[in-house]
């Protein structure tokens, strides 16, 4: 009888700890039914790869800010920002024009930093506010057009593929195990998780809260700025209207990965698991044919329904 | 002697600085409206005021249902997408009763509040709940008109364009909607226990305060401003624009902000929301005066926003210390 009580314990904890990962191998069971198989073939998934590695990215940013019991709004207006910035002085060489890019990115990573633990001001409305900035910037410096003349060698980067998958991929596997790693292994790691679990307490027990709520906001900005690069690179145009979806859709994978918006609870792994679930969803409606005018509507169905499933889980376990 | 008419000069000049720091938004507003009038001769003139005005009336009316969600220690980023919604479903009903089609919008919008509350009332972060529904209500809007703008023949421009004595009605709703949610916030039971439960919800709850009832109350309200404005949005545009009005919620935060609500809850006078309001048209309709571009004035709405809430944290910092 306690045996099989324990059983059933165990079989909920470990339901609960691989439940993405459930959802993820349902998903892609549905969508091989669906798509007759043709879900499964390897173009496709190194596919759904490549079309989710820049949202991926920016993801782990805002998932270490989310993690301090922060937000960052200026996620997708900073990558727009470096993106255009990218190809705006293109005298200067790939090179150079990628490294200022990266640089500006993490400057609004500093700013933002600045503005809220120096300035102590809330981080929505830092962030809304350089959400606005960088929003404005972006548009000045290609005075709202669209840029189509690239030289090749600013190109080069989205070309690159290794045993025939984009090389963003491996950036974003890359980012995201040594990421992992950091969280993981290093007293950084430990203080973000309990910074964002309890700034006080932390903050009493010898942590530099403000140092470890900088960093978080430093890096999310610098993965900006490379993902703005990455972007200009992959479709080849400077295009100062791109920000919009990034924002919500990096806190909705966030959030779907089951990170806590109070802070100090998420594992980036499971991040990455809310990335390519929202990727899939999209990649499943295309395919059966929904209205792309359903789709933010749907992703909005499914957050408000995963932290309801998280808070459910939540007291049943209590 | 002399020292006693010191210190009386110290108190009085103490009381002085007390006054001016409490009343800090004013001075704020007063200091950019006299900034203005310098800056632009155009700004000065009767119709250039009403333009103004009118113009602000949208976010003005937003921006009171964000103070009340504000106080109560939530968040509504649904605006924009209700606006696109108020503006479909109105674009819709309308060829067959134009009192249905408000009466249509107007009960959506509601059930759309009282959807957000019931999720807010779960347990949820307020932040995620409306987050979603931004998306599930631009959805809708996008879903009932096919993708498609929607004109309509009925002629409901007043709203908009109509002026009563020389005031525009879209002000003239504001007005009131503004005297009608100052009255319940500050002189009713709800009013009071929408302070409550932002201030500490819990031990509202143990004083007998029905905090699931204060949060439904309070996010329908601001559906239904939301309805408001999305009427006066509608009949400025005279078509159903489902993908448009985006970016409304940020803009009617940052005016609640500015007026001083806090995000943290409990705090929060309608009257501060109303000078935020009009310092954010102000600053919109010196810049159209004056040729700014349309992309400087995305950066420098953002200074501004970080500008005012310093002055309000410290200013609060320094209230509290004395």
């Amino acid at each position: 009888m306690v045996e099989m009580r324990s059983e059933k314990l165990n079989a909920r904890n470990l339901f609960s700890q691989y439940r993405l990962f459930m959802i993820l191998l349902l998903m892609a069971a549905i969508l091989s039914v669906a798509t007759k198989g043709v879900f499964l073939h390897k173009d496709n998934i190194i596919n759904l790869f490549t079309q989710n590695a820049m949202l991926g990215i920016i993801a782990i940013g805002q998932f270490l800010v989310i993690l301090t019991g922060g937000i960052d709004l200026s996620v997708g207006s900073v990558m727009m920002m470096t993106s255009v910035f990218y190809v705006r002085f293109q005298g200067l060489g790939a090179v150079a024009c990628a490294t200022l890019a990266i640089l500006l990115g993490t400057a609004f990573g500093v700013m933002n930093a600045l503005l809220i633990t120096k300035v102590k001001i809330n981080p929505f409305i830092t962030t809304l506010a350089t959400m606005a900035v960088a929003e404005g910037l972006g548009n000045i410096f290609v005075d709202g057009h669209t840029i189509f003349n690239i030289q090749p060698s600013f190109l080069a980067i989205g070309r690159v593929k290794i045993a025939s998958v984009s090389i963003y991929v491996f950036f974003w596997i890359a980012i995201a195990v040594i990421m992992a790693l950091i969280l993981r292994y290093t007293s950084f790691g430990i203080k973000l998780y309990s910074t964002g679990g309890n700034a006080s307490v932390a903050y009493l027990s010898g942590i530099k809260t403000n140092r470890v709520i900088s960093a978080a906001y430093i890096i999310s900005g610098l993965l900006c700025g490379v993902v703005g690069v990455l972007y200009t690179a992959k479709l080849c145009v400077g295009d100062p209207t791109i920000a919009g979806t990034y924002n919500t859709d990096s806190i909705t994978a966030v959030v779907i990965g089951g990170t806590s918006m109070a802070g100090g609870e998420g594992k980036l792994f499971n991040i990455v698991l809310g990335v390519l679930i929202l990727g899939m969803l999209s990649n499943f409606m295309n395919t059966m044919g929904v209205p792309s005018a359903l789709h933010v509507g749907v992703k909005g169905c499914i957050l408000i329904a995963t932290v309801l499933f998280n808070i459910y889980e939540k007291k049943k376990s209590k | 002697m002399s020292k006693k008419i010191s210190l009386s000069y110290h108190e009085k000049n103490g009381q002085i600085f007390r006054l001016a720091r409490s009343n800090a938004i004013y001075l704020f507003l007063l200091l950019f409206f006299v900034a203005a009038c310098f800056a632009s001769p155009h700004f000065r003139s009767v119709s250039n005021i009403t333009t103004l005005l009118s113009q602000s009336s949208i976010i003005g009316i937003l921006a009171i249902g964000q103070t009340i969600v504000l106080i109560t220690g939530g968040f509504d980023l649904s605006h924009g997408s209700f606006l696109a919604l108020v503006s479909v479903l109105i674009a819709i009903v309308i060829p067959t009763s134009i009192f249905g089609a408000f009466l249509a919008a107007m009960v959506s919008l509601l059930v759309l509040g009282f959807v957000n509350g019931f999720f807010v009332n779960k347990g949820i972060s307020p932040f995620i709940v409306t987050l979603g529904m931004q998306g599930i209500a631009r959805t809708l809007a996008l879903w009932l008109a096919n993708s498609k703008s929607i004109s309509f023949k009925a002629d409901i421009s007043v709203f908009a364009y109509g002026s009563l004595f020389g005031i525009p009605y879209c002000v003239i709703i504001w007005v009131i909607l503004m005297a009608v949610f100052a009255f319940i916030l500050n002189k009713t039971v709800p009013g009071r226990h929408i302070y409550a439960i932002g201030g500490n919800s819990e031990s509202a709850r143990l004083s007998g305060v029905n905090v699931e009832a204060v949060r439904y109350f309070a996010y329908c309200i601001s559906a239904f401003c939301s309805f408001a404005a999305g009427v006066i949005y509608v009949s400025k545009l005279g078509v159903g624009m489902p993908d448009k009005a985006v970016g409304y919620e940020m803009d009617s935060i940052a005016c609640a902000i500015i007026g001083g609500t806090s995000l943290f809850g409990g705090v929060g006078k309608l009257s501060g929301t109303l000078a935020g309001v009009l310092i954010y048209g102000i600053i919109t309709n010196i810049q159209n005066l004056m040729g700014v571009s349309a992309y400087w004035q995305d950066v420098i709405k953002g200074l501004i926003i970080l500008v005012a809430v310093y002055f309000n944290l410290v200013s609060n910092r320094r209230q509290r210390g004395a």
